[in-house]
């Protein structure tokens, strides 16, 4: 566990505490303005805890919405109505007793519901943080990888980063001179030599051809791929940047023999789509050849945060539900406006 | 036990302290201001529960997340409305209280 990690923790609880205290001032404050204004910490401090759940654009809806819109209009409406303090607070056919034993008892049965049983390898929801699993084709070996639609290294619990990703694999046994596992994770959409022949025929600039590069990511180059590109008239940058931004291999701890599952983290993604491979080498020699975790397309997608996957979904799947909702929200503010216009109008 | 090892969990009994402190308010305010208080706090506390679930279980993808707009756009259309029919139980009552607001037409 890194310093970020107890760092991102401690962040949790912090704003856990100050909802729990803003929640506790809206229930119990007499004064109504105050009321208000724990209100305004409870939401501050929601947006908070979305934000560090990765929901980056529901926190910001949060601040505007909520904090901008919804809790100006309540404080508008407290100075409005002029009784700012109540004297008799509580309603009385709910007796501020009986109504705070049922809420705590509705509380106990709640939390006894959500709250994992004592036993650490029986966790209830641990049927959606596995990974997926696919075999590899006749072998022994299973790949496994972490992610989750775009929030990858989540799967392992939370408080990781998003551009992790955490890969695996599973072998009935492991051949007796086995050592490590290496693992190679590479774009999906990367720039091939032929791409590269291909825009210099076309006769693009070269920044164009650099800033694809840039964007998409390369291939490994053999001797040969250097001696064709040379050939066909790429300059020297961009056949640096080609070998600048080549796949990336990494190594497993060494493997133990008894635990059948090895897995390797890989940070440091950039956002774009992956595909990886992974192969069994003890010594000098590999053991396996490569292994594909799927024959083509990409294995998974890195994004930061949700604001782009939450464009997508609004303005595909949920395109008629997007359109009900602000014909609802326009209606509802003709409404508004009628409702507290309709006095003066009859005078 | 690190919080990473069970960080949905807390979250859910974050939202259910919120749920509770929200149905409490309602169930024991006179003034109708802090009953729309009381009813934020609830929907906030669904809020918690849809990103929780879409962040921390692999189940659902994104669409946790959208639900949180559409609630949150509710929330907004709602509190629009409900503080207009205080102000007008104000203009006709004096107060706001609801147990007072007991006629439809003065």
């Amino acid at each position: 566990m890194g310093a970020s990690d107890i760092f991102l923790n401690a962040l949790f609880y912090l704003f856990a505490v100050i909802a729990v205290a803003g929640v506790v001032g809206v229930a119990a404050s007499r004064n109504i303005v105050r009321s208000a204004f724990a209100l305004l910490a409870v939401l501050f401090s929601t947006a908070a805890l979305y934000a560090l759940m990765k929901a980056d654009f529901i926190a910001a809806a949060q601040v505007l919405i909520y904090v901008g819109g919804i809790l100006v209009l309540i404080i508008f409406a407290v100075m409005l109505t002029h009784r700012i303090t109540d004297v008799k607070i509580s309603n009385e056919s709910t007796p501020g007793p009986a109504a705070f034993c049922a809420v705590v008892c509705l509380l106990f049965a709640l939390v006894v519901i959500i709250l994992p049983v004592p036993d650490p390898h029986h966790n209830k929801w641990d049927a959606g943080r596995g990974p997926e699993a696919k075999r590899y084709e006749n072998s022994d070996y299973t790949l496994l990888q972490f992610q989750a639609d775009g929030k990858t290294g989540l799967a392992l619990g939370g408080g990781t980063f998003e551009d992790e990703a955490v890969v695996g694999i599973r072998a009935d046994k492991w051949p007796d001179d086995a050592l490590r596992v290496m693992v190679e994770v590479v774009p999906s959409e990367v720039v091939t030599r032929e791409d590269v022949e291909k825009m210099i025929a076309a006769h693009a600039p070269e920044e164009a051809i650099l800033r694809v590069i840039k964007e998409r990511g390369s291939t490994a180059l053999s001797p040969d791929d250097l001696a064709a590109l040379t050939k066909a008239g790429a300059s020297d940058s961009v056949i640096a940047r080609m070998q600048a931004s080549v796949e990336r291999a990494q190594l497993s701890e060494p493997i133990a023999k008894n635990e059948p599952q090895v897995l390797v983290r890989i940070s440091k993604l950039k956002e774009r789509k992956y595909a990886w491979k992974v192969k069994v080498v003890g010594g000098d020699k590999d053991l396996t050849g490569w292994m594909s975790y799927k024959t083509d397309g990409a294995d998974f997608e890195v994004h930061r945060g949700v604001t782009q996957p939450i464009a997508f979904a609004l303005s595909r799947q949920y395109l008629f539900a997007f359109e009900a909702i602000s014909v609802l929200l326009l209606a509802a503010l003709v409404g508004a406006a009628f409702l507290a216009r309709k006095e003066v109008m009859d005078r | 036990m690190k919080f990473t090892d069970h960080p949905l969990e807390h979250m859910l009994v974050l939202s259910a302290v919120i749920f509770c402190a929200g149905l409490y308010t309602i169930l024991t305010r006179r003034n109708a201001v802090s009953i729309l208080m009381g009813v934020e706090l609830v929907l906030n506390a669904a809020n918690i529960n849809f990103v929780a679930f879409s962040q921390y279980t692999r189940i659902g993808g994104i669409h946790g997340d959208v639900f949180v707009i559409f609630v949150v756009l509710l929330a907004a259309a709602e509190a629009a409305v409900a503080l207009a029919i205080i102000i007008g139980i104000y203009q006709n009552f004096g107060r706001v209280d609801v147990d007072q607001a007991d006629q439809m037409k003065d």
